[in-house]
């Protein structure tokens, strides 16, 4: 029995991997959108950025707290600042998307500064281009900060000089320079205290817990593309089960002095060799372009690996054994494929979601696959740990398959 | 007219194919509906309130009652007091995450200005996420209640200093030094000296107070969508073509213009249909999933050309991918991948500037991105016809290449 399965394994191995197409499918688009999303999301998080939005600035104060700014934001690797004259322009150049956001620094901004006057930037946002509008928001506040801080201090000390009985009588060149003196000493000191401030914050690990590390978005991409792309094959696996009744070729295997488990258990294990073979593809593409970890135990990874290749291609024998064409069957592969990738949380990890769409994303066998990858390569999760996932799986493989068998007609 | 007929032909043979249509519309919206509830999902995981143990060992002190309360204002956390052993212990075996450590004599250390330090620490059960979350409350309020402080007594140094100087001179007393300081941090708490507002273009809202863009792109769902029915399109031709049921119509008293025009017209309806229905769909859905359903704009008109551009441009390309295509696994897989390649590049379901330079040039190969542009100009910046020409015009050049090179390469058997 054994010899046929494996005769019949290798046939329809080499079905599925003659085709070129399906090569694409099974093997360069998982590896694609994984790569895609996570340099796109991988990017945001690192220091080292090819990020550049385009920021406009009108900068109408004649004052020293306006060049502050303007000189903190050209300072700002990610933004590429260009200075108009003109607020209507800047307004009209946003409108037609030709930057994501214009600041506006109006006339009167250091004067009221030095007044101790709250005064406000507009930041104009181009509605299409939201998230680029908010980084530059978020770089504008950064610099804000350092001048509001800076304002707080000289209005402070003009304040209180002010309150002195010959401050009225002083010439105005010794009352500045004075303040001038004394603001310097002042932001020094104000710099001191910003490298040594009274309130230090540490963050320790407690024994047991390891060094925590920066959340590699490849860690999620490559096992997420890898377990929804390993579920896209049920339609594949359906459509040859059912184009095989179609054409006839079935029913002279079924008369062959080969036992039916054969045929079935045959066509399982091509598909199984397929999920290993995209298993290794990615999860090596992964670590090869991108450095992915690979965990620290490698029973876990394959435990985990056994039970998703068993869950699809249990999975593809079910759709297999109900669908009535092989069209149909293609179809409606694609569509379970389609809502295993969503659900199961191949794009956002839905399965840490609060509530309904938790509960809804841990009834997919694509979810636990998800969860386990990531627990192995990027949380060092061991056998024990992976278990409850492997579990998971290989008990919607016995569901899949105990329906499937039940329904699978062999005319 | 003869190629009416074939397209009634092919519509029917696609209508009566419930899958076909089961994918042709339910996945596109179910796909965005998935994807807008894991957006939703995660707004909501970012706004979680994080439970943040505190062992207090400076218990009614002024210092860490007054960093207890800003702790708990409104930034995201949650303080809970803890007892040290039992933290230590709890740690441990993974009850809780983390703990905050307030240690004691804080808040006299602080008064007078002597370093001392909060130690946030974090067990086996910790996400980096969460540990950097808390950390950086605590980070921002720890640095302002340094400087306060610290600067009140720079200010009263300052004071000293000047301590030899004759009474008129002066000035920094420690009282005015407080009073004035205390006047600016309190005024600081409700109107900071520097603030920014945001607004949108005046050009785009035009007075109009409730302009409200949405964030979320269904647009570029729904161009993605559209053009993968060339990929539908081409599987059709291919099937046609193989059964030899084209050299048949061939036969028949029709040219091979008609017979090509039939063929495209049952996929341009499907399109434009689509397109319809997924932005139909989301503008009811979405809302039932938290997020804001997306604003047409104000030009009917202009949205009308771009779709119908858009299914043209979808329909010639499903006619050069049939033409250009030898065989099923090419029609199939590649196109696919093909497609989403170009919907990703074009802009579709990733924000610009996040691809980069060099992928944003690429992305202006592609009919997706200019595409892209049209449906944003219309729907979230509030344009007309006039605005869009240019991409109305670039879309046409794109839907005449394909259909010519596509017609040049057709062969019917």
């Amino acid at each position: 029995m054994i010899r046929n399965s494996l005769a019949v394994a290798w046939k329809d191995l080499l079905i599925a991997l003659k085709d070129k197409g399906a090569l694409a499918v099974y093997f360069l688009m998982p590896l694609l959108f994984a790569s895609l999303l996570g340099m796109a999301f991988g990017n945001a998080g690192s220091d080292e950025t090819t990020i550049e939005i385009a920021a406009l600035l009108v900068n109408e104060d004649s004052g020293s707290y306006g060049q502050m700014l303007a000189d903190g934001l050209a300072s700002a690797e990610v933004l590429v600042v260009e200075e108009l004259s003109d607020t209507t322009l800047a307004d009209e150049r946003v409108a037609s998307g030709d930057a994501a956001a214009a600041l506006v620094i109006p006339t009167d901004f250091s004067t009221k500064i030095d007044g101790g006057e709250p005064v406000e930037i507009t930041i104009i946002k181009d509605p299409a281009q939201q998230d680029a509008a908010n980084i530059v928001a978020g770089i504008t506040n950064q610099a804000m900060a350092e001048i509001g801080m800076l304002g707080e201090l000289r209005y402070g000390i003009h304040a209180v000089l002010a309150q002195a009985p010959e401050y009225d009588q002083a010439p105005p060149e010794m009352v500045q320079a004075y303040e001038a003196q004394t603001l310097g000493v002042m932001w020094t000191q104000v710099q001191e205290m910003r490298q040594n401030p009274v309130i230090a914050v540490y963050e320790e690990a407690v024994q047991g817990a390891e060094e925590l590390q920066p959340w590699d978005p490849i860690t999620y991409y490559i096992p997420s593309f890898t377990v929804a792309f390993a579920f896209f094959l049920i339609g594949q696996m359906a459509k040859t089960l059912l184009s095989e009744k179609e054409e006839g070729t079935f029913r002279r295997l079924m008369s062959s002095p080969m036992p039916r488990g054969s045929i079935i258990g045959g066509k399982i294990l091509a598909y199984m060799i397929v999920v290993f073979l995209q298993v290794i593809v990615l999860f090596g593409a992964g670590y090869a372009l991108f450095k992915m970890p690979l965990g620290e135990s490698p029973l876990a990874f394959l435990g985990l690996t056994v039970a998703l290749a068993l869950a699809s291609a249990s999975l593809g024998m079910l759709l297999g054994s109900l669908c009535r064409s092989s069209k149909q069957a293609d179809q409606l592969g694609m569509v379970l494929g389609f809502v295993l990738l969503a659900l199961g949380g191949s794009i956002f990890p839905l399965f840490r979601a609060p509530g309904f769409m938790g509960i809804v994303s841990r009834l997919t066998p694509s979810a636990w696959g998800i969860e386990g990858y990531m627990g192995v390569v990027a949380d060092g999760w061991t056998l024990a740990e992976t278990a409850p996932n492997i579990l998971a799986l290989l008990g919607f493989a016995v569901v899949f398959f105990g329906i499937a068998v039940w329904r699978f007609r062999f005319e | 007219m003869n190629a009416l007929n074939i397209a009634v032909k092919d519509l029917m043979l696609m209508l009566k194919d419930r899958g076909q249509m089961l994918t042709l519309f339910l996945v596109p919206i179910g796909f965005i509906l998935a994807f807008s509830a894991a957006f939703a999902a995660g707004q909501q995981l970012e706004e979680q309130v994080i439970v943040v143990p505190v062992i207090n060992l400076d218990a009614g002190g002024e210092m860490s009652t007054l960093l207890l309360d800003q702790l708990n204002d409104d930034r995201g956390l949650q303080t809970e007091d803890y007892d040290q052993v039992q933290a230590a212990a709890d740690l441990q075996d993974e009850t809780i995450k983390l703990a905050l450590t307030i240690p004691a004599g804080f808040s006299a250390d602080v008064a007078t200005g002597k370093q001392t330090a909060l130690r946030l620490a974090y067990g086996p059960a910790a996400s980096e996420s969460e540990v950097q979350a808390v950390r950086l409350v605590v980070d921002g309020i720890a640095s302002d209640l340094s400087l306060e402080t610290q600067l009140v007594g720079g200010l009263s140094q300052m004071g000293a200093m000047m301590g030899d100087a004759p009474a008129e001179v002066r000035v920094f007393t420690a009282e005015r030094i407080e009073a004035q300081a205390g006047e600016q941090f309190e005024r600081a708490k409700t109107a900071p000296l520097v603030a920014l507002a945001a607004k949108w273009p005046d050009q785009i809202t035009q007075g109009r107070e409730d302009f409200n863009p949405s964030s979320f792109g269904v647009a570029g769902f729904a161009i993605m969508f559209a053009f993968l029915t060339a990929q539908a399109t081409a599987s059709s031709i291919f099937e046609e073509r193989k059964e030899g049921t084209f050299r048949r119509l061939l036969a028949a008293p029709m040219g091979k213009w008609e017979l090509l025009i039939g063929k495209m017209l049952p996929n341009f309806v499907l399109a434009i249909l689509q397109m319809v229905v997924i932005v139909a769909a989301s503008m009811i859905l979405l809302p039932v999933v938290g997020q804001e359903a997306p604003t047409l704009g104000n030009s009917p008109l202009g949205l009308a050309l771009v779709t119908i551009l858009v299914a043209t441009c979808s329909t010639t390309l499903g006619v050069l991918l049939g033409a250009v295509c030898r065989t099923e696994s090419q029609v199939g897989g590649i196109s696919s991948l093909f497609l989403w390649v170009a919907g990703m590049v074009g802009g579709a379901f990733i924000p610009a500037f996040v691809l980069g330079d060099v992928l944003n040039t690429v992305g202006k190969v592609v009919p997706h991105y200019w595409a892209m542009q049209a449906y944003n100009d219309l729907m979230l910046r509030g344009g007309g016809v006039g605005d869009i020409l240019p991409e109305l015009g670039i879309l046409v050049g794109f839907a005449v290449v394909f259909f010519a090179i596509g017609l040049r390469r057709f062969r019917f058997d």
